[in-house]
């Protein structure tokens, strides 16, 4: 034959006939295996987690107090996640293994047994690990905020304790710092610049006056001055969370209302349905908020703004549950601290004792943990596999334990970085596969 | 309707296509199955979040997609539980050009055969397919650009000549 099909069109014609060619599925047996082979995993986790002592740490322990739940609507449809665990089961440790049980593969062996320091974050999960300068080339400290992309991380300067003078883009391989715009402080402010945003080739902010007006800022990512897009008259408290949202930017007061305002500047509109609710991690506004006065679950009750759908997490008699994101909550029985579905279902134990945010991307954790009798660190546990890490924070005794600074996810839940020494080590979690 | 069942109602339903999509990324039919069953585990998981949130069949055919290019299979830990019917393929693709198109098709490292999968099967743009893949759109036109060169290198217009000579 003399045709010359274009190449295009033999290819979708190709893969056409081949799918039709593509092996059946035996249906029921098929999703009876994967019913079966997931709950073996989850088992399996399960019996790790039972079997390993936790202890609590007494002591000074300075927490991360952000939500971590905006990542778990974003990764499902941005980051790598997909790619992460399918193919990962998790490690098996000989000590709760059953009495005839396969090989473990060395590789594995860093199953969480508390007492025991895991390896170093550096050897389990190379992969997430950056380690950059923790000071600019003119010796100010460089204060992490959240990764822009998988190299580059959004962060500030300081002028003086937590007034931010800067925002950079610092690049993790060439280590340049690039200005993205000075932080304004104008006359009469009294909450600095915070609940730093970016998305959308923005990033945004919130700072607010003596008078209770909560301003809301932006400046391109490109580079380039910061202004005010919007203000609204809120309560001494301020905002608990700044979110861009397509061409908007949502936020949320502490005392309760969720507005949005156009990032080109414009009027504060109030959300419908958002009186009295806090940001969670657009479009799911609830109450009560991050910073209540410590009643009730935080984010108890949710609400999707888009699709009107409510949930209640569940308490049961007897048991506390601190706070909720989307998906997971975090509580304790007893003295017994978990993480769960929403609904209470699939609870499990949650190592290092009492949380105060449920996982980052549903999967991570950092908890303060005590590594036999005389030490104290603060490990990553990756809740999926059970593998866990140990981040190198230094701890100091104190006459009631251990005293030691544990870093908190960013908003994403993807980030966590803290300085050791002068460097500033950056974890990014979405590369743990 | 407990999550269990709604689960097995949803392998029942999408499962077929779900294969067949696994067999034009993957090439074989034992890879297919493979990315298959690994993706419906990892939507099991998920389950809870994905019957109220997402679309668990999108978060399926990602998941797969980018399984496929991780060149996951040197991690597994587990293996494959049930085996897929053994069909006769002799006859697949009866047709030259196209034998000779599934035949170069194999040839491309994975990416590149994920992305042409994703836009000329699934029909994706190319903003879609970065998304999916987790790379940027100048990867995907770059890399679609690639594997389009090699198929016509490999796929010349005397088609016929050359898929009889590669059986």
């Amino acid at each position: 034959m003399n045709r010359t099909p274009d190449v295009e069109d033999t290819l979708r014609r190709t893969l056409r006939q081949a799918a039709g060619q593509a092996p059946g599925l035996p249906a029921e047996a098929a999703a009876s295996q994967v019913e079966a082979r997931y709950r073996r995993r989850r088992q399996r986790r399960q019996a790790l987690l039972a079997g390993a002592a936790v202890v609590v740490i007494a002591g000074g322990v300075a927490g991360g107090l952000r939500a971590a739940d905006r990542a778990a609507d974003r990764a499902a449809t941005v980051t790598p996640d997909a790619t992460a665990t399918a193919a990962v089961s998790p490690p098996v440790s000989p000590a709760v293994s059953p009495p005839v049980s396969p090989p473990v593969s060395p590789a594995q062996s860093h199953a969480p047994s508390y007492d025991v320091k895991p390896e170093p974050i550096g050897s389990v999960w190379p992969e997430a690990l950056r380690e950059v300068p923790a000071k600019t080339p003119d010796g100010k400290k460089i204060q992490p905020i959240l990764l822009l992309d998988d190299r580059t991380l959004l962060v500030s300067t300081w002028a003086s304790f937590e007034k931010t003078d800067a925002l950079y883009a610092y690049d993790l391989d060439t280590l340049a710092l690039r200005e993205i715009t000075h932080v304004v402080t104008p006359e009469g402010t009294v909450l600095f610049a915070s609940g730093f945003d970016a998305a959308g080739g923005h990033v945004a902010w919130w700072t607010q006056l003596k008078d209770g007006t909560a301003q809301i800022w932006a400046a391109p990512l490109t580079g380039g001055e910061a202004r005010v897009i919007g203000s609204r008259e809120l309560d001494e408290r301020g905002v608990d969370k700044v979110e861009i949202v397509g061409d908007r930017v949502a936020f949320s007061a502490r005392s309760g209302g969720v507005f949005t305002v156009p990032l080109g500047g414009g009027e504060v509109e109030p959300v419908a349905n958002g009186a009295g609710m806090h940001l969670l991690s657009w479009p799911w506004i609830g109450t009560p908020g991050p910073y209540g006065a410590g009643e009730g679950t935080r984010y108890g009750l949710i609400r999707n703004l888009r699709t009107g759908e409510t949930d209640r997490a569940l308490v049961r008699d007897g048991e506390r549950v601190h706070a909720c994101g989307v998906t997971l909550c975090v509580g304790s029985s007893g003295a017994a601290p978990f993480h769960r579905m929403r609904d209470g279902s699939q609870q499990q134990e949650l190592p290092g004792g009492m949380a105060r945010t449920p996982p980052a991307l549903d999967r991570f954790h950092v908890a303060s943990v005590r590594y036999g009798r005389h030490a104290g660190g603060v490990a990553l546990f990756d809740l999926r596999t059970g593998a866990s890490a140990d981040l190198g924070i230094p701890s100091k005794r104190t006459a009631g334990g251990f005293s030691l600074m544990r870093p908190g996810f960013d908003d994403d839940g993807r980030l966590l970085a803290y300085p050791v020494g002068d460097t500033l080590r950056v974890i990014d979690v979405t590369k743990i596969k | 309707m407990d999550g269990d069942a709604r689960f097995a109602e949803f392998v029942a339903e999408r499962g077929e296509a779900l294969m067949r999509y696994g067999y034009v990324l993957a090439g074989n039919p034992h890879d297919a199955a493979d990315l298959v069953q690994e993706a419906l585990l990892k939507v099991r998981a998920a389950w809870p979040r994905l019957r109220s949130k997402d679309n668990p069949e999108s978060y399926a055919r990602t998941t797969m997609a980018r399984l496929h290019i991780a060149a996951w299979r040197r991690r597994r830990r587990e293996q494959l539980t049930w085996e897929p019917p053994d069909r006769e393929h002799r006859d697949a693709l009866p047709s030259g050009d196209e034998r000779a198109m599934w035949l170069a098709l194999s040839g491309l490292p994975r990416k590149q055969r994920a992305v042409l999968v994703l836009r000329y099967y699934e029909q994706l743009d190319d903003a879609e397919i970065a998304k999916v893949l987790g790379v940027s759109r100048g990867t995907v036109r770059s890399q679609a650009s690639r594997a389009l060169d090699k198929l016509r290198a490999a796929v010349p217009a005397e088609w016929s000549a050359v898929g009889e000579g590669a059986r």
